[in-house]
């Protein structure tokens, strides 16, 4: 398999950039999307980035880490970052081993998130 | 503990029990006599009405106490005996039968049996050293029955607090988009759990975006507790779902600044209303109604 088939796509949903995971967060993976998104970001002005796990079952904790990392390296250029549709079975695995969840924003799924950005739009 | 440790503990030696069987002799033709005094202190206390609420009942009863009774007079203390005594044990707690009934009861056989004994025509020899023995093996007897009253009562105890774990997390939607969740009685790590998954799983179904854990009902607060229930409040945030803790009571609220807990980014009330606006508040606020 190669990095193109299993790379991540970014959406332009609503000024808003929407990263849909539904494969395992290799490193690769990782570093696909990264690049991707953050030259996204750089190339335009958005209201937000949605990262939405709905489509995913499993996450290990380093998986979740570098998420986290992604996210704050994302409002580092400037617009919020979310994490949307968590499963309950992700959620209560990464909690129970005691991830460190400070500083995540979280909502249900997409929808909640854009109609988040659109509300709280900082430049309208 | 076996057989013998047990005599050896009450100090009931063979000669006691050879004793118990020469007072037996002596005892062993009045014992419906014995029985029908007994009877006549028992049928004065308050609790005479409730155990025995019909003639035929009691007429058994009655015949299975001499029974009881010529066996303690045999004193052939084994495996057989030990297990009557339990049955009867089993028998006193299946009634609920207080055990002071059953101790002023035992107390006043062995009056009775002593004056038996001592008002009898032919007066044994060694009665001191009989009657002792007598009230040694009342003790053992009257040991063996309690401790089995005991044991079942603490079996019944674990059993219902293992019901209480038991009982669902009844998570509730109160409100659109807002969960509602009493938590009542113990908890711990394993109740932490499941109250998570179901809350996280109830979250998920019913896209709520404010969950309200009320803690009015549960029993004790220390740090375990409160990281369990932090924990929690992590978990639905992960999902979008902001939670709120409510019904904190001054005892709780005092134990866990004294504990040094630290509740962080939690929002806590003292009420269950209070909690409720903050969630109608919080949900207005996502659906943009009062948004600046």
């Amino acid at each position: 398999m190669t990095a193109d088939t299993v790379q991540i796509t970014v959406n332009r949903v609503n000024r808003c950039l929407a990263a849909n995971i539904q494969t395992d967060l290799t490193n690769e993976v990782l570093n696909g999307l990264r690049e991707n998104l953050l030259g996204q970001l750089k190339k335009e002005t958005v209201r937000g980035v949605v990262l939405d796990f709905s489509g995913l079952s499993v996450m290990d904790t380093a998986e979740f880490d570098a998420v986290r990392k992604l996210a704050q390296m994302v409002e580092l250029l400037g617009p919020p970052c979310v994490m949307v549709g968590l499963n309950a079975g992700i959620v209560s695995y990464l909690v129970t081993l005691g991830s460190d969840t400070s500083g995540i924003k979280s909502m249900l799924g997409l929808d909640e998130a854009l109609d988040w950005f659109a509300t709280n739009d900082r430049r309208s | 503990m076996n057989i013998v440790d047990l005599l050896k503990k009450f100090e009931l030696t063979e000669m006691d029990l050879e004793l118990v069987r020469s007072a037996g002799t002596i005892l062993a033709p009045q014992l419906e006599d014995f029985i029908d005094d007994w009877y006549v202190w028992l049928e004065v206390q308050p609790e005479f009405k409730q155990f025995f609420p019909d003639l035929e009942n009691f007429k058994r009863v009655k015949k299975l106490q001499v029974i009881n009774w010529r066996e303690f007079f045999e004193a052939g203390i084994n495996d057989d005996y030990i297990a009557h005594r339990r049955h009867i044990g089993e028998v006193h707690a299946r009634i609920d039968l207080p055990t002071d009934v059953y101790l002023a009861g035992m107390s006043k056989s062995l009056q009775l049996l002593v004056g038996r004994l001592k008002s009898g025509k032919k007066k044994p020899n060694k009665l001191d050293a009989m009657i002792e023995a007598i009230s040694k093996m009342i003790y053992f007897d009257s040991y063996v029955v309690i401790d089995t009253i005991h044991s079942i009562n603490k079996d019944r105890i674990a059993e219902h607090s293992k019901a209480m774990m038991e009982m669902s997390t009844p998570v509730t939607a109160i409100w659109e988009g807002v969960l509602l969740l009493p938590l009542v009685g113990i908890i711990d790590s394993q109740r932490t759990q499941d109250v998570m998954n179901k809350t996280l799983e109830k979250i998920a179904e019913s896209r709520a975006k404010a969950f309200v854990l009320d803690i009015s009902g549960v029993a004790a607060v220390d740090t375990g507790v409160a990281n369990h229930l932090i924990r929690i409040t992590q978990a639905t945030k992960l999902m979008g779902c902001e939670s709120i803790i409510s019904g904190i009571s001054p005892a709780i609220a005092r134990t866990l600044v004294e504990l040094g807990v630290n509740v962080g980014g939690v929002e806590t009330t003292a009420t269950l209303r209070d909690a409720f606006e903050l969630a109608l508040e919080k949900i207005g606020e996502e659906i943009g109604q009062d948004a600046k």
